[in-house]
């Protein structure tokens, strides 16, 4: 998710560009809920159906961005997508309410859930990692480039197209993975890059390796939190995230370090 | 895009050169050429689509009508473009192609400032003639034939306009500048193409 939301941000140009503020974790955890409402809960039917409702999500987001969608209305396009596909979400939610156990698992599942991640999960992840890991590599001198100019980018020899359309497939596949395996992991994707910049510096490569250790580091210890906070129950991990996540959000704007979608 | 000069010396050859939105014309059928060293400035009222003629010179937009040829290396600074992320001038010099620490340092000095102070800032902590001077350097400080620059003057105090318009002048490189300021086009500018007003 840290990963991701590096990528989102460099390609968005954005520092408030993330998986949560485009839409793209609210569409894959619609997919999940309805592969969940039609039955369809096998290991493999999950995440693809996941990964699908990432890629709708960063559909809808690519058509407007080459129509020439400016970055404040897109991050508004992320916040109207995510409440149409939490509607459809709880409606669908609505109807499987007869049944106890799967309306239980849905939501603990739709609050991000590291606890009951099999060891196939895991190992799944890892794979995923890896590759979204590998293929990034190559894009970091691209955002960085993006990152001084849009048109300077592009007189640099920077496919816009190419490079949206391999970081909407990078970004759909490994928030669509998480996804399917621990829940709706709310924020790290937009809290974790700026950590990971006071850290390490702007350059791409830098804040997306930053991420992928603070991002990892961060979420064993909420996990932590989550777990030994109350004394025989386990806080959701996504409603820790999204508090920790909405309040950094929040200081963000009350820094007044962004201004109509740049540091100003 | 048509047949080339056959000038070698000939790095531009626009011949009825046209930009629309759809049916909408930005501007219409400008011709000009530019040769190898020729200081060229593109001046016009707002909206007669200086920075689109710009932008198609440097090959971020496509012409719609007439036939444009630019030959060799060139470089580009838009006037639209800001940084995204708040970069150390020695990060931006580190991933700029072309540009080391080095060659920055020398065309700042013959800009007239000294930015060893500047390495270690953030673009974004910079005030808006400094970031200016920081664009203008990862722009100027490569070596290219060509230099394509949008209001270069823009946000830079009198003095660093004199120096920008005599570096402009005495380098060997051609260079195509929008400018609105007539006082700096006639300091380093040969030659300057009216865009007329739409």
């Amino acid at each position: 998710m840290a990963q991701a939301g590096v990528l989102s941000q460099g390609l968005m140009r954005n520092p408030l560009a993330s998986p949560t503020t485009l839409g793209v974790t609210s569409g894959a955890s619609v997919t999940v809920t309805l592969a969940v409402y039609l039955g369809l809960t096998s290991s493999v039917a999950l995440p693809l159906s996941a990964v699908f409702g990432a890629m709708v999500s960063l559909a809808v987001m690519l058509l407007c961005a080459r129509r020439g969608l400016g970055l404040p209305q897109t991050l508004l396009l992320g916040v109207a997508l995510s409440a149409v596909f939490t509607a459809v979400s709880g409606l669908l939610a609505k109807e499987m309410l007869h049944d106890v156990v799967r309306t239980s698992r849905l939501f603990y599942w739709g609050m991000g859930d590291l606890a009951s991640v099999a060891t196939t999960g895991c190992l799944f992840l890892f794979a995923v990692f890896l590759l979204h890991s590998f293929v990034s590599a190559s894009l970091f001198q691209r955002l960085n480039l993006l990152g001084v100019g849009e048109k300077y980018a592009i007189s640099q020899g920077v496919s816009l197209v190419s490079l949206q359309t391999c970081v909407f497939v990078l970004v759909g596949c490994s928030v669509g993975s998480v996804v399917a395996t621990a829940g709706s992991v709310s924020f790290i994707g937009l809290m974790v890059p700026h950590v990971s910049r006071a850290f390490f510096g702007n350059l791409a490569k830098h804040v997306f390796w930053g991420s992928t250790l603070i991002g990892a580091c961060l979420l064993v210890i909420i996990d932590l939190v989550c777990r030994v906070a109350l004394p025989g129950e386990e806080l959701p991990l996504g409603v820790v995230t999204a508090l920790l996540g909405g309040s950094f959000f929040f200081l963000i704007l009350l820094k007044g370090r962004v201004s109509a979608g740049v540091y100003g | 895009m048509g047949s080339f000069s056959k000038n070698p010396h000939v790095l531009i050859q626009a011949k009825e050169v046209s930009f629309a939105y759809g049916d909408t014309p930005v501007f219409t059928k400008v011709s000009f050429a530019v040769e190898a060293g020729e200081k060229v400035a593109i001046s016009g009222r707002n909206g007669s689509g200086k920075s689109h003629l710009l932008d198609c010179l440097a090959g971020v937009r496509l012409v719609s009508g007439g036939s444009l040829q630019v030959v060799g290396e060139l470089d580009f600074l838009s006037s639209s473009d800001s940084f995204a992320f708040n970069f150390t001038v020695s990060e931006l010099l580190s991933f700029v192609p072309g540009v080391n620490t080095a060659s920055a340092c020398r065309v700042a000095s013959q800009l007239g400032f000294d930015m060893t102070g500047w390495v270690q800032r953030g673009v974004l902590s910079l005030s808006s003639g400094e970031r200016q001077l920081v664009r203008l350097l990862c722009t100027l400080s490569k070596e290219k034939d060509l230099y394509l620059l949008d209001e270069p003057e823009v946000h830079l105090d009198a003095y660093t306009r004199e120096k920008l318009a005599s570096y402009l002048q005495n380098h060997s490189s051609a260079f195509v500048v929008v400018t609105h300021d007539n006082y700096f086009r006639q300091q380093f500018a040969s030659k300057t193409i009216s865009m007329p007003s739409m």
